[in-house]
C-alpha cells in the first residue's frame, strides 16, 4: 500500500533526526513526484538531488536530468 | 607587523653568533610574523598521506589557525583545500569522515566534488532553482592550498608562494636519494603523538643536534658514542646529525625489519637525523624512517606527530610495537629539555645563548635560516609600504 503524504513526510522528519542522507535522497525523490504543485516537485527534487550527491546515490543521475531539462540546474 | 627584533648577532658566524632573541619564542605579535615568514611561505608539513588511505578519505584541521581539509579525491589524489564553503564562510567538515559522494555544505548544501569543484547550488535562483546568472561555479571551487607528498609527508605551500617543490628541498632530496622508494606506515601502532610547552623552534632545534645526545640520551652511549655523530648544516633548508653505529633492533627470535633495496654500504651502520625546515624532522636508517612533523599551536605549545615508516608493508608486530616504544622514550626524554628551553627564554636578561662552534652549527643554521626569511619578509613589507 503506497504511503499517504503524511506519512511520507513525517519519514523525510525522521530521517533528517538520524541524518540518513541515502533515505533522504529517496524520500524527497519520492515526494518529488507526488506533488500536484510542480513548483514545489523541484524544490523537493533539488533536495533530493542534493543528498543523492552526497551519499552517491544511483538516483543522483536521474534526478540531475529532470532539474536540468526544466533550466533548474547546469 | 613588530620588527622590534634584530639579527645582527645572529647572522654571522657560528663562533660570534647568538641565538634567535627570546621574543622569538614567547612573544605573539613575534609568533604570528614568522607564521607567515616561517611557515606559510614555505612548505610546511601538515600530516601524513597514509592517514588517508582511501579515495573518499577526509580529515579536517587546523593548521596556526587556518581550517583545512585533507582528503583523497575519487581519483586517488591527495589534496589540501582551506576547509572553508565558498558561499558563507562555513567550516564544510567538521570530523574525519570518508566522503561517498559530494562534499556537502551542512549551511546551505552546496556540494563539491572532491576535486574542489563546485557540483550544485541548490535553490540558489529561488526555491527549486538551483543556478543564477551571477554565480559562475567555475569560479567557486573550493579554495586549494599547494601541496606536495614526499616521505609520506604532506608538505603545504599556505601563501602559494615557494619554489617549486624539487627545487626548495633539492638538497635533502639528493642527500636522501637512495631511499627514494616506497615506504609503508607501520600503521595505528607505528604513530603517535607528544603535546609540548614549548615554541615549535626549539623541537626543531633540539632534534638537529647531537650534542645533547650523551646526556639527554644516556641509553644511547653503550653503543652510540657522541664521537660517532657528525653534523648536517646545509645553510638554507636544513641540519641534523648522523651516526656512523646505527645498530638494528633484533625481536626475540633474531627477527629484524627488511632493509630499504640497493642502499650503498656506508648504510650499513649509518643513519641520519634531519630537521627540514620549517616543521618536519626526518630520520632514515637502513631498515626504517620515521617522520615527525611539528604542529605549532602557539608560541608556546606544539603537538608532535610522529610516524614510523618501513621497507614492506607487511612487517612483525611485536618488532614494529618495540621500535615505537622505543624512539616514544627516546622523544619523551626530549620533553623537559625542549620545556626547560623554553622556561628560560622567559629570562628577560638571556642574550639568546651562545654556540658552541664545534657542535652547535646544526642550530646555527636553523636560526640563520630562520632569520633570512623573516628579514626577507620584513623587507617586503618594507617595499609595499
Amino acid at each position: 500500500m503506497p504511503l499517504s503524504d503524511q506519512d511520507l513526510e513525517d519519514q523525510i522528519i525522521r530521517a533528517h533526526e538520524i541524518n540518513n542522507i541515502w533515505l533522504l535522497a529517496k524520500l524527497y525523490a519520492d515526494a518529488a513526484e507526488r506533488g500536484l504543485d510542480q513548483d514545489h516537485n523541484f524544490f523537493l527534487a533539488t533536495q533530493a538531488y542534493v543528498y543523492a550527491l552526497q551519499s552517491n546515490h544511483p538516483l543522483k543521475s536521474k534526478l540531475h536530468a529532470f532539474l536540468k531539462s526544466h533550466g533548474r540546474e547546469e | 607587523m613588530p620588527n622590534t627584533t634584530s639579527f645582527d648577532t645572529v647572522r654571522t658566524s657560528v663562533s660570534r653568533a647568538k641565538g634567535l632573541p627570546n621574543a622569538h619564542y614567547i612573544d605573539p605579535a613575534v609568533y604570528d610574523e614568522e607564521r607567515h615568514a616561517l611557515l606559510f611561505n614555505q612548505w610546511a608539513g601538515l600530516a601524513v598521506a597514509s592517514e588517508i588511505p582511501e579515495p573518499g578519505d577526509a580529515i579536517p584541521s587546523t593548521f596556526l589557525g587556518v581550517p583545512v581539509l585533507l582528503l583523497r579525491d575519487k581519483y586517488d589524489k591527495v589534496r589540501v583545500f582551506q576547509n572553508t564553503c565558498r558561499h558563507r564562510g562555513m567550516i564544510l567538515i567538521e570530523h574525519a569522515t570518508k566522503i561517498a559522494g559530494a562534499i556537502r555544505c551542512p549551511y546551505h548544501s552546496w556540494c563539491y566534488r572532491t576535486d574542489g569543484r563546485l557540483m550544485s547550488t541548490p535553490h540558489v535562483g529561488g526555491p527549486g532553482q538551483n543556478t543564477h546568472k551571477d554565480i559562475n561555479r567555475s569560479e567557486l571551487g573550493l579554495i586549494e592550498i599547494r601541496s606536495h607528498i614526499w616521505r609520506d609527508v604532506v608538505w603545504i605551500n599556505m601563501n602559494g608562494n615557494a619554489p617549486a617543490f624539487e627545487y626548495a628541498m633539492r638538497d635533502a632530496i639528493t642527500r636522501w636519494s637512495e631511499f627514494d622508494q616506497p615506504l609503508y606506515h607501520g600503521g595505528s601502532d607505528s604513530q603517535f603523538k607528544l603535546e609540548v610547552n614549548c615554541n615549535w623552534k626549539l623541537a626543531v632545534e633540539n632534534y638537529c643536534e647531537s650534542y645533547h645526545l650523551p646526556w639527554i640520551h644516556p641509553g644511547l652511549n653503550s653503543y652510540s658514542r657522541l664521537e660517532d655523530h657528525y653534523n648536517i648544516e646545509n645553510y638554507g633548508s636544513h641540519s641534523g646529525q648522523g651516526t656512523l653505529v646505527y645498530r638494528q633492533l633484533f625481536g626475540e627470535h633474531g627477527e629484524k625489519f627488511q632493509d630499504f633495496e640497493n642502499l650503498s654500504e656506508k648504510w650499513n651502520a649509518s643513519a641520519e637525523y634531519l630537521s627540514i625546515y620549517p616543521n618536519v624532522l626526518l630520520g632514515t636508517h637502513r631498515d626504517h624512517a620515521f617522520a615527525i612533523i611539528l604542529i605549532p599551536e602557539g608560541p608556546e605549545k606544539t603537538v608532535e606527530n610522529i610516524h614510523l615508516f618501513y621497507s614492506t608493508k607487511d612487517t612483525n608486530e611485536a618488532l614494529r610495537k618495540k621500535n615505537t616504544d622505543q624512539w616514544k622514550d627516546i622523544f619523551k626524554e626530549d620533553i623537559f629539555v625542549v620545556e626547560g628551553m623554553q622556561l628560560g627564554r622567559h629570562g628577560i636578561a638571556f642574550d639568546g645563548g651562545k654556540f658552541s662552534p664545534a657542535m652547535d652549527g646544526p642550530t646555527h643554521c636553523f636560526h640563520d635560516w630562520a632569520a633570512s626569511q623573516i628579514e626577507t619578509q620584513r623587507g617586503m613589507e618594507n617595499a609595499a609600504e
